[in-house]
Formats: C-alpha cells, structure tokens, sequence
C-alpha cells in the first residue's frame, strides 16, 4: 500500500488508470454532492448542461447539513449508503462522463463493471465523519434542484481540499468490498 | 427556571455533538486491537472527527438520524404537553442546525424540512414511578445502519437456525455477513427475541440505551454475547467495511415471552456514532447524563 496519493479533480485518465484498491488518496478541486433523488433525476434524463459540468469530475454520495449566509456554507458532509443508486450508476458514469463516485458501503456489480469500461473509480470516505469531512469543503459554488429536492437531496457543487478516500473499487475490475464479503463469508463456513 | 422544550433542544444539541463515553473507550479499545493499517487510518478520521464535533459544535455525522424518543412520565406531566415540547424542540434543532430536516413523506416525496411528519420523531411513553421526576432518554438514529437490521422468524431452514441460542447465533452472523460495511461499523447489536414483531423492533431499539460497559444480567446471555462479538469480529469485515478485526463494539441481548407458534429474532444495528442522551427533569430544572 502506498502511503497518501494527491488527486486533482477534474481527474486524469492516466492517473485513475494507476489506482489500486486499498490505496489512501487526498482529493483536491470540484466534485458534486447528491443522493437518491438525484441519480434518479439525472439517469431519467439527461441533463445538457449538467452534462458539461460533471465531465471528468465526480459524484460523492453525500445529503449534507448547510446553512446560509451569505454564501452556502456545508456544516456536515459524510458519505451515505451507495449501494441505493446502483441502479442508477452505470448510466451516469457512461452519460455524464464521470471519472470518480464516491460514497460509503460500495456497489455493484453493473457499477464495477462500467468503471472498468470507463476507467473510473469509487473512493470510500469514512462514514459518520461529517465534521471532519466538511472542513475539507472549502467552497459552495453553485447548488441544482433545490426547491425540489431540498437541501439533503440537492446537487451541490463544491470546492475540496485534501479530501482523504481509499480506493475501494478500481479501473481494472476489482472490489474491496468483494473481496472482504468473500472472505467473510469462507471464515463463517469455518466457525461452524 | 428552563422550559421543557429548551431542555430538550439542548438534548438534541448534546445527542448530535458528543459521543457517548463509553462508545468512544471501546473504538479506542479496537483501534488499538486493528491490525490492518488501512482501517487503522479509518478510526484516526473517526478520532478526528469527534475532536472536531466537540470543539466547533457541530453534528458528529451528516445523517443526524431519526430522533427516537423514551419517555418515563407521570400522571403529573401530560403527554400532549410532552410531544408538544418534543415537537417545538424538534424545529429548533433543525433551525440551530443540531439536526438535519430527515422526514419525508413516504407517499409525496416532500421533505417537510423541520423534521417533523407522522412517527418523526418517533415517541415512545411509560410509567414513571417517581411522581415528580420526567425521564427522556433520547437515539438518533441512523439511516445506513437502520437499514441493515433484519428480522428473523425461526426455525429458518436457509441457515439451518432452530429456536434456540444457536439459532439466534446464526442470525446474527447471517446479518453481519450481508450488513458488510453498509451501515457504518464498528457497530453495535441489539438483539431482541420474542413473539411478535412490534415488540421485538421497539425492545431492540430500547437495548441501545444499554451502555456498552453494562453487563447483561443473565449470566448465560452475558456469556453468549461475548462469545458472539469474538465470533463476529473473526469474520475479518473490520471497521467501515474494508478488512480487520473491527466491525463490532459489542453485542447485546434481551429475550422477551413470546406465544408458542412465534420466535422472531431481531436484529437493530447501532452505527460507530451511536448517539443517545438521556436527561432527567425534576422541577423545572434538567440533567443530562
């Protein structure tokens, strides 16, 4: 395992090609908050000019506490439980040409699968840091859907500094969360 | 003099920003045991984090959960007065950011925006036998990890799980196989066998007020849960799901009387941010503990 790896966003090919499972990285530049709601609204139709934004940029699956002042401020910004967009994902990933997801618990199958046909990959933030996570969000720039939505369920674009992930889900095919759940499940065999 | 429902914001305030003590010395206790130098990362972020939460006055997690409520009252205090307090509380803690506006309607989509809808919060009344005294023991509880319970009906011919301790056994580590790292651990589980579902779900609920350095009363059950939470912990699922020794902080259990043809075993995950606060209001005056 290599000690910290420095990502910058939007992300280069080359770099995310060399991104193994289990490595520690630090991301820095503009990434997109959004939950449930979201990935259903963008997968059900594409959106032009959103389309333009996300471009080699990254969704983290995040529903956050901000407050306004007079600017957005995100108080709170851990990741929520991926898995509930994987329906959602491959399609987002080939449409909007995103380079990274991120989030907590992992995905799927159909996810794994388009990352590695579109050399992407899922990062893992520690769930349940939000106070610490949110000192890594530096600034609001824009937020979509939120009278719809409302603010848990809004896109929220926003700066990151130094944000730290592992890579759980690479380029090339392989999960750590696959991996782990095999193994889990070869251990219980042998207790019983 | 205070009034009841700014008692209760600063219930909310302390439930949301500070981490029970005894949550907090057992992640250390597993850190320390963790041998993955990955997940050992993953519990300085924790670390961190509670540090911070603390120090800035800010929500532990981005989830503030669904606040669930244990109320011990008596004839002296209306409960209408009580769900009011609760509710106006409620407003306030979202407003103050303490809490994130978490009820939707189920069938609309709308996020009311204040926390408040049908069964948010979620309130749950007995007896107080000491007439002057109100207790108000509050869970926020989280969503991923919610959504990782299971409950079981045995015998269950899947995992060849009969209606006895090992049955129960069995369970518990099917659940933890298929939770993974979804809902957040470490965590804790609060196991509850019974008879009918309703009882089984608001129990298990109820177990999370255990703290996790009180012993079960029953001395089998005290022997079960520590054998459990070694077993789990072999599986190597670790801390946040990515390998280790780490996925629980302990294992509790309550067995209730259930009717002959019934035997549920339920299964209510607490995440690492297992958020409870109970306060204690006698004359106006409030303890939080």
């Amino acid at each position: 395992m290599t000690e910290k790896i420095k990502l910058k966003i939007p992300f280069n090919e080359k770099e995310i090609k060399e991104l193994n499972t289990g490595d520690f990285v630090e991301l820095t530049g503009t990434i997109f908050l959004g939950r449930d709601k979201v990935h259903k609204k963008l997968s059900e139709r594409i959106d032009e000019k959103l389309k333009e934004k996300l471009k080699g940029k990254m969704i983290y699956h995040c529903g956050p506490i901000a407050k306004k002042e007079e600017k957005w401020k995100i108080i709170s910004a851990g990741p929520t439980t991926s898995i509930r967009v994987e329906k959602f994902m491959p399609k987002i990933i080939e449409e909007y040409k995103i380079k990274g997801i991120m989030g907590k618990g992992g995905m799927g199958k159909n996810t794994l699968k388009s990352l590695k046909e579109n050399n992407a990959v899922y990062f893992l933030a520690v769930g349940g840091t939000a106070a610490l996570l949110a000192k890594k969000i530096t600034e609001v720039k824009n937020v979509f859907f939120l009278e719809e939505f409302g603010v848990p369920e809004a896109l929220w674009e926003v700066e990151i500094k130094d944000f730290p992930a592992i890579v759980s889900m690479d380029s090339k095919g392989n999960s750590l969360h696959d991996k782990i759940k095999e193994n889990s499940i070869k251990k219980l065999s042998e207790l019983k | 003099m205070t009034e009841l429902n700014s008692a209760i914001l600063e219930l909310y305030k302390k439930a949301s920003f500070f981490l029970p003590e005894d949550v907090k010395e057992k992640l250390i206790k597993a850190k320390n045991k963790e041998e993955n130098e990955l997940t050992k990362k993953v519990f300085n972020s924790m670390f961190e984090n509670i540090k911070l939460a603390e120090e800035k006055q800010t929500p532990l997690c981005g989830d503030t959960g669904t606040p669930i409520f244990f109320v011990s009252n008596s004839n002296n205090f209306s409960q209408k007065e009580i769900i009011k307090a609760v509710n106006k509380a409620t407003e306030e803690a979202v407003k103050k950011n303490y809490l994130r506006p978490n009820a939707v309607d189920s069938l609309t989509e709308k996020n009311s925006g204040n926390c408040l809808g049908e069964k948010i919060p979620l309130i749950y009344f007995e007896e107080n036998e000491k007439e002057k005294e109100l207790k108000i023991d509050l869970i926020l509880k989280g969503g991923g990890s919610e959504n990782i319970g299971k409950t079981y009906s045995l015998p269950d011919e899947e995992l060849n799980a009969e209606r006895n301790l090992d049955g129960v056994r069995k369970c518990i580590l099917d659940s933890v196989i298929k939770a993974q790292g979804k809902g957040c651990p470490p965590n804790t589980l609060n196991v509850v066998v019974g008879g009918t579902k309703d009882a089984v779900s608001v129990e298990a609920k109820k177990l999370i007020l255990r703290k996790l350095n009180e012993k079960n009363p029953v001395k089998e059950l005290q022997e079960f849960e520590e054998k459990l939470l070694k077993e789990i912990n072999s599986l190597g699922i670790g801390a946040m799901g990515i390998g280790g020794n780490s996925f629980a902080l302990g294992v509790k259990t309550k067995f209730l009387a259930r009717h002959p043809a019934s035997y549920f075993v339920e299964i209510s995950f607490a995440c690492w941010n297992d958020r409870r606060k109970t306060m204690t209001w006698k004359n106006g005056e409030a303890k939080y503990d």
